[in-house]
C-alpha cells in the first residue's frame, strides 16, 4: 500500500517475532503452555527500505507482511497493479476442526498478533519498502483503515454461520438425500443440484450483496471457492 | 479458439476422450514461470485443459480423472465386471427359474452398486487443493517462518492442530491434508493413495471408497453363498460341475475378490469409529491413549461425519471456464 502521507517511522521495539504461535507450537509439546492464535500467513523481513532512507538496509526491527498481490486477476492487469489482499486465516476454534471456519479477528488483534510498542496505536502505520510496496511493523493490516474490528466481525461471522450450515451433517434432509444417492448408484448427486450447493450459493450472494456497499468503500471480499475454502481475500484498493 | 477449429474432427474428438493436461502445458511451454501468465493457451476452454499436475489423465471433457499409470485399476474394474457377467450369462438363468428373480436381482443390484462406487471414488475428485493459493510477493522466494510446522488451538484438543504451507502447491495445508506426489497434488483430509482405484482417498470420496468396500464384501460374500448352494443343489457335484463348470471358477473368483477388501474393511470401519484416517493410524498406533483432535468422542457422529458430510462446492473445478492468466494452472518450481 503506497500512502502519500509518509508517517514518521517509529523505532519503538515491537514483539520479537518469536514469540508467535510457531515456537508456541514447538515449545508447547514441552511447556505445556497455551496455544495462541495468528494469523499465519503474514511474515516478516529484516532488509527493506527504511522510510525516510533511500536504500534498502538490514534492520533489527523487522516489517510485518501482512498484504499480498492480487493474483486472484492476470498479473498484466490494472486490477493486479491497482489492487492488494489481505488474507483472513482459518480458525479452528468452535466446529473449526469439522467445518471450514474463518477468523473472526481482524488481522493485527488475534491474540499472538505483533503488536507496536505503543498499544494505543491500534492500526496501520507505513514504516517501510519491500519489493515496491509499504509495510508497517506490527500485525495491522491496510484492512484497518476501511473496516472496524466490529464490522470485520460481523461479516465474517455471518459466513461462519453460513458455511456451518452448508456443512452440517445432521440434518435430517443431509441423511435422507445421502441414502437416497447411495440406493441410486450415487447419480443423484449428479443430476441434483444438491443441498450443500444451494446453501453455498446463498454464501455467495450474500458475499455479492455484501460487496455492493464495500466497493464503495473501496473494497471486496473475495469468495472463499476462489481460494479453495482456504482463506478469505479481502481486495483492496492500492492508496495513491 | 481458432487453433482449436483447425484440428480435424477426430483428432478433438479423441483429445475430448483422453486429455493429458501435462502434455500440453509441455508443448506451450507454459506453467514454468516464464511470466506469459498462460495466455498462448488459444485454445483451452476448460480448467481441466491445463490442469496443474503431472500425472492426471481426464476423460469424456474433464468429467472423469485418473492417473498415467492405472494398470492396478484396471485390474479391480476387472475384478468388479468379471464375476458379475459370468453370473448373468451361466448361472442367471437358473436362479431365475429355479428359486427367485429376487436372488437375481438383489445380486444384480449389490454388484452395480459396487462398481458404481468403484468408478466414483477412482475418477471423481478426492479433495483436490488448488495450486497457488497462497503466493507471496516473490513466489520463487519462500519466507522462512513458511517453513514452519504451525501449531493452533482447537476446542478439541489441548495439543492443538497443525498447518503447514505446501511448497509444492504454495498453498496452506490445513490440519489433515497432505500432499500426494503421485497425484501431484495436496488432498484435503488425506487417508491414503490407493493405487487399486488408482486414485487418492480423501474428504470428497471417501464415501464412495468405504461403499465400495462394504459392497465388493457383501457381493463376493452373496455370490460365494450362491455359487455353494448352487453346486450342493442336486447333492451330485461332480454332475453339477460337468454341467455347468463356470460355477466353480466363479466361486474361486469370488474368494479372491473378498479378501483385499474385506481386510480393509475391517480396518476402516475401526478407523472411523475412532475418527482417523490411515495416515493418522500408522503414525499414531503406539501411542497409548492418543489425544484425537478429529473425533467427536462418539462412533455415531465419527461414522456419520465421516460417510455423510455434505461435499458442497469442490475447491477448483475441472470443468469450469478457464481464465487466462489463472495462477492456479501455473508452476513454480523453486
Amino acid at each position: 500500500m503506497t500512502s502519500n502521507t509518509a508517517m514518521i517511522p517509529s523505532f519503538t521495539p515491537s514483539m520479537n517475532p518469536s514469540t508467535k504461535g510457531t515456537d508456541h507450537g514447538v515449545e508447547d509439546g514441552v511447556t505445556g503452555e497455551k496455544l495462541l492464535f495468528f494469523n499465519y500467513h503474514e511474515y516478516s523481513v529484516k532488509n527493506y527500505r527504511l522510510i525516510g532512507e533511500n536504500t534498502e538496509d538490514f534492520h533489527e526491527q523487522a516489517l510485518i507482511i501482512t498484504h499480498f498481490p492480487n493474483f486472484h486477476v492476470p498479473r498484466d492487469s490494472n486490477t493486479f497493479e491497482g489492487t492488494r489482499i489481505v488474507r483472513i486465516s482459518r480458525y479452528f476454534k468452535g466446529v473449526g476442526v469439522f467445518v471450514p471456519q474463518f477468523s473472526p479477528y481482524l488481522p493485527g488483534t488475534e491474540p499472538a498478533a505483533i503488536f507496536g510498542d505503543d498499544d494505543t496505536n491500534a492500526k496501520f502505520i507505513v514504516q517501510g519498502e519491500y519489493m515496491g510496496q509499504f509495510f508497517g511493523t506490527s500485525s495491522y493490516s491496510p484492512l484497518s483503515e476501511y473496516l472496524t474490528e466490529k464490522e470485520f466481525r460481523e461479516i465474517v461471522e455471518e459466513i461462519n454461520v453460513q458455511l456451518r450450515d452448508a456443512y452440517n451433517s445432521w440434518s435430517l434432509i443431509n441423511l435422507l438425500l445421502f441414502v437416497l444417492d447411495l440406493l441410486s448408484f450415487w447419480i443423484m448427486s449428479d443430476l441434483i443440484h444438491s443441498l450443500s450447493k444451494r446453501k453455498l450459493d446463498a454464501l455467495f450472494n450474500f458475499i455479492d450483496t455484501r460487496n455492493k456497499s464495500l466497493e464503495k468503500r473501496g473494497i471486496k471480499i473475495i469468495s472463499p471457492r476462489d481460494s479453495g475454502f482456504l482463506s478469505v481475500c479481502i481486495v483492496s484498493t492500492v492508496k495513491t | 479458439m481458432e487453433e482449436n477449429d483447425r484440428k480435424p474432427w477426430f483428432i478433438r474428438l479423441v483429445e475430448w476422450l483422453v486429455t493429458f493436461p501435462d502434455e500440453r502445458r509441455s508443448q506451450n511451454g507454459d506453467g514454468d514461470g516464464d511470466g506469459d501468465d498462460g495466455r498462448d493457451y488459444t485454445d483451452v476452454r476448460r480448467n481441466y485443459q491445463v490442469w496443474n499436475s503431472k500425472s492426471q489423465v481426464f476423460v469424456m471433457g474433464g468429467r472423469f480423472r485418473t492417473l498415467k499409470r492405472s494398470l492396478r485399476g484396471w485390474i479391480t474394474f476387472s475384478c468388479c465386471i468379471i464375476p458379475f457377467v459370468l453370473f448373468c450369462i451361466f448361472e442367471a438363468s437358473w436362479w431365475w427359474h429355479k428359486i427367485s428373480p429376487g436372488v437375481v436381482i438383489t445380486f444384480v443390484y449389490s454388484w452395480i452398486l459396487c462398481t458404481a462406487s468403484f468408478i466414483k471414488a477412482s475418477t471423481r475428485d478426492p479433495g483436490f487443493v488448488p495450486h497457488n493459493v497462497h503466493l507471496t510477493e516473490d513466489p520463487y522466494n519462500i519466507p522462512e517462518e513458511y517453513r514452519n510446522v504451525i501449531s493452533l488451538p482447537c476446542s478439541t484438543s489441548k495439543k492443538g492442530v497443525q498447518v503447514r504451507y505446501c511448497l509444492t502447491c504454495r498453498s496452506w495445508r490445513m490440519p489433515r491434508t497432505f500432499h500426494c506426489s503421485k497425484c501431484d497434488q495436496c488432498i484435503s483430509i488425506h487417508d491414503h493413495h490407493c493405487v487399486w482405484i488408482t486414485n487418492c482417498v480423501g474428504e470428497r470420496n471417501y464415501a464412495y471408497f468405504f461403499a465400495f468396500l462394504v459392497f465388493a464384501v457383501f457381493s463376493s460374500t452373496y455370490l460365494i453363498v450362491l455359487e455353494y448352494v448352487r453346486l450342493f443343489y442336486n447333492d451330485d457335484v461332480d454332475t453339477t460341475l460337468s454341467n455347468t463348470p463356470v460355477t466353480l471358477l466363479i466361486l474361486i473368483m469370488a474368494h479372491i475378490t473378498i479378501l483385499y477388501p474385506l481386510l480393509l474393511l475391517i480396518l476402516h470401519v475401526s478407523l472411523i469409529a475412532k475418527g482417523q484416517t490411515t495416515r493418522e493410524y500408522l503414525r499414531t498406533w503406539k501411542i497409548h491413549r492418543y489425544d484425537n483432535p478429529f473425533s467427536m468422542g462418539n462412533i455415531l457422529k465419527n461414522s456419520v461425519y465421516a460417510l455423510c458430510k455434505p461435499r458442497g462446492y469442490s475447491a477448483v473445478s475441472s470443468r469450469a471456464r478457464y481464465e487466462p492468466g489463472d495462477v492456479r494452472f501455473r508452476r513454480f518450481e523453486s
